[in-house]
């Protein structure tokens, strides 16, 4: 059930007046977001609900047993073997054919033959957001830094609530279940700023995204080597708004939805492309999964605690994983490494101390944040690019430079314009219109969204394409 | 903040901002190093900075002057003969993209071949009221006026049909089956009314059970409406098969062009990935080539380009 779809509209009309109906019964109340949340999971597959309840049981029993345990051998082993089995099952599903098939590649090209079976089982969709929330609650419980909950609702509320399940933000056990505690409190609501990041959420995904992705950069994707210089340049920076107008749309409507039931969310995004270093993008981009990465990952490798070479291997460790997070491709791979070199080559630079303030001169800035976006741009062809071949073509032919023409029609450059407006419109003129819709009349508040909605509906092209981060 | 003016001047508003189209928090927390206030500069560091900035500006700006706009004497016109439309839903997208790649890199079909993409997303033969497949193969065909045609359809077809008057069939009704084979026969004969020559495209297996069983289902459907049609024009081609013989069975990985073990189905289960879309090129390619000369089209054999069947 794709959110900008008829289908989940006519779920949420269900689901929200009966989550305020059964708020003054909290346990029921959680019963049935549960019971929505798994309703909304089998639409894609039924038999899939079994993996999410068993990860989610076998994660609530871990738990149980890692907070009467004491420090000891005991509880160490009981740790990893959560760890392992959460990380298992994402390998299992995930990565097990790309290990295998990288595997025998290697052998054979050394001169072996081998036969190694392969799995033929659809990928679980959502599998590695789950596995993250899964694994979020059992480092913070190992740590001490929350108490296992007693409620296997809790949890199965946790990692099943449908406004994150699929594609994020990772929402972090401890802010969560705090939540869950008692009866939320309508007031709390920030109506205006729920509805319009629902509104601006579909604008950006079913208008820019879908038509970007379907009149100009999928075709450039498909056959770089067709292209002229020019189109992979536009190509280049068509993906870079697709991805952010498909993903961070996922995310404002996964919040927005989240908040109109009563529950918060992180901030995922904060106008990434306004970064002007590596560093300041990943500290605006996906923002639950880099400050996951940083607090699971790159903390306990040592972060910058071990020396200067030790601190450029844990953020290359980090960037590769989180890379590879993405999907069981080399080129996932290659773009966390890419990351990975540009923080560090950032860190090597930034020790040296040298000429801060010009550094800090508006001219430098701007200059920063040239770079900055022209790295991150040339980085998203790795991410997207299907195959070595792929962005091997579109390098190649890009640096040819053999044709400076080019095929954007004037429709997809004001597809271009909306999407580059996301990142220059003023936040204030949200916050202002957000006011005038709290103000406004309760006609006027029903009205908004029926015709925001009608007008993209309108406006659509035919069929939606699928969340770019559900592959992940 | 002190941009006051130039082309960053909007970076200092995210500052007071609560969020906005992109971000998301009330309490939204912003790097304090950029919105930090800079430094005061000496002249000297001033000039250097703007100095810096000029300079990889201008050595940004290099290739576009080594490079004249639209090198239009590189661009020599191809000359076209054979019009080929690849037209239904996504899966044909597979076969234009794997196609496209292939004649690109022959040089001696490249200047035989116009390839028309006329894929249509989350679209099929059951709902007329999303795209009307066979007025719009209809469109295609006094637009684009292909020589040949390769459809591919079917996958998003287990659903309530609605025809072209908006008359609705519910999925699972016992004239459901009727209704669709209705459709395919309107269909193919939109495609066949220009002359061109028609290729369809059988379905190829599927890695879900249910899926699999409807695309054998399709397929079925497919060969019985062109054979009640009856049309010298209208041809179905067996779907690519990884193993060549019977029955395939679904594999998402398999040996690619270059020999190696790579991904060639996506993760749908569905579709196919880059490399299997080469693989489905070179499986097609010949069939095209076959059913042009078969035609009377004089089609240029070049040494690299995959044999045709009865040239193997």
């Amino acid at each position: 059930m794709l959110f900008p779809t008829i289908d989940f509209a006519l779920f949420f009309a269900v689901v929200f007046p009966i989550t305020w109906l059964l708020n003054g019964y909290n346990t029921w109340k959680k019963c049935f977001l549960v019971a929505a949340s798994y309703f909304f999971y089998a639409f894609w597959r039924l038999d899939f609900t079994l993996l999410l309840f068993a990860s989610s049981l076998g994660n609530y029993l871990m738990a149980l047993a890692l907070g009467r345990l004491k420090d000891g051998a005991a509880r160490r082993t009981l740790f990893w073997a959560a760890i392992a089995g959460n990380l298992g099952l994402l390998g299992y599903f995930k990565y097990y054919n790309f290990f295998v098939a990288s595997f025998v590649n290697a052998l054979e090209a050394i001169g072996f033959k081998v036969e190694i079976g392969f799995i033929e089982v659809a990928l679980p969709i959502a599998i590695s957001f789950v596995t993250f929330h899964a694994l979020s609650y059992i480092i913070d419980v190992y740590r001490g830094v929350l108490k296992p909950t007693t409620s296997l609702l809790d949890i199965l509320f946790y990692i099943s609530f449908f406004p994150h399940l699929i594609a994020g933000p990772i929402v972090r056990a401890n802010k969560f279940l705090a939540q869950t505690v008692g009866p939320r409190d309508p007031a709390n609501i920030r109506l205006g700023q729920s509805i319009f990041l629902i509104l601006g959420g579909l604008f950006k995904k079913v208008i820019i995204a879908n038509y970007l992705s379907t009149n100009f950069v999928d075709d450039i994707f498909r056959d770089p080597a067709a292209n002229s210089s020019l189109d992979l340049i536009f190509g280049m920076y068509g993906y870079s708004l697709l991805i952010y107008c498909d993903f961070s749309a996922y995310t404002d409507i996964a919040i927005g939805v989240a908040n109109l039931l009563g529950y918060e969310f992180p901030q995922n995004f904060n106008y990434p492309y306004r970064a002007i270093s590596v560093q300041d993008f990943w500290r605006r981009w996906h923002m639950s999964l880099s400050s996951w990465l940083r607090d699971y990952l790159y903390i306990p490798l040592g972060g910058s605690r071990f020396g200067t070479l030790a601190t450029f291997r844990n953020i290359m460790i980090t960037m590769m994983l989180g890379g590879l997070w993405h999907g069981a491709s080399w080129n996932f791979l290659l773009w966390g490494g890419l990351h990975g070199a540009a923080l560090v080559i950032e860190r090597a630079f930034g020790q040296t101390g040298q000429a801060d303030a010009v550094r800090r001169s508006p001219a430098a800035t701007a200059l920063r944040w040239f770079v900055t976006f022209q790295f991150v741009s040339v980085a998203w062809v790795f991410f997207r690019a299907s195959s070595t071949d792929t962005w091997l073509a579109y390098f190649s032919t890009l640096f040819s430079g053999a044709n400076w023409s080019t095929s954007i029609t004037p429709f997809v450059a004001v597809i271009f314009v909306l999407g580059a407006l996301s990142h220059i419109i003023p936040p204030r003129w949200f916050e202002t219109w957000e006011a005038r819709y709290d103000r406004a009349s309760l006609p006027v508040k029903i009205l908004v969204p029926f015709v925001v909605i009608f007008l993209i509906s309108v406006a659509a092209p035919n069929g939606i394409a699928p969340f770019i981060y559900f592959q992940f | 903040m002190v941009y006051r003016s130039g082309t960053i001047a909007w970076m200092g508003r995210l500052r007071r901002s609560r969020f906005g189209f992109g971000g998301v928090s009330a309490t939204a927390r912003f790097d304090g190093t950029f919105f930090r206030r800079p430094a005061k500069l000496t002249t000297g560091q001033r000039r250097i900075s703007w100095r810096l900035a000029g300079a990889a500006g201008a050595v940004l700006c290099v290739p576009l002057f080594l490079h004249p706009i639209a090198s239009a004497a590189e661009t020599h016109e191809a000359n076209v003969t054979i019009k080929i439309a690849f037209a239904g839903d996504s899966l044909v997208d597979n076969y234009w993209a794997g196609i496209t790649r292939l004649v690109a890199a022959n040089p001696c079909p490249k200047i035989t071949f116009e390839l028309g993409r006329f894929a249509r997303n989350s679209t099929g033969l059951a709902r007329g009221d999303r795209v009307y497949w066979p007025r719009e193969i209809r469109r295609i065909n006094d637009k684009f006026k292909p020589t040949l045609t390769v459809i591919s359809i079917g996958l998003n077809d287990r659903q309530f049909i609605v025809d072209g008057k908006g008359a609705r069939t519910a999925w699972g009704a016992p004239e459901w089956s009727d209704k669709y084979r209705h459709e395919i026969m309107e269909f193919f004969e939109g495609a066949i009314a220009s002359d061109a020559i028609v290729l369809v495209m059988g379905l190829p297996v599927m890695r879900d059970r249910v899926a699999n069983a409807d695309a054998t289902e399709k397929d079925s459907m497919f060969m019985e409406a062109i054979n009640a049609i009856g049309a010298p024009n209208l041809h179905y081609v067996e779907p690519w098969k990884l193993s060549g013989s019977e029955p395939d069975t679904f594999s998402s990985y398999g040996r690619a062009k270059n020999g190696r073990i790579l991904q060639i189905r996506s993760p749908d289960g569905e579709h196919f990935a880059t490399d299997g879309e080469d693989l489905l090129a070179q499986y097609l390619l010949p069939v095209i080539i076959g059913s042009l000369k078969e035609a009377g089209f004089s089609v240029d054999q070049c040494p690299n380009m995959p044999q045709t069947k009865a040239e193997n």
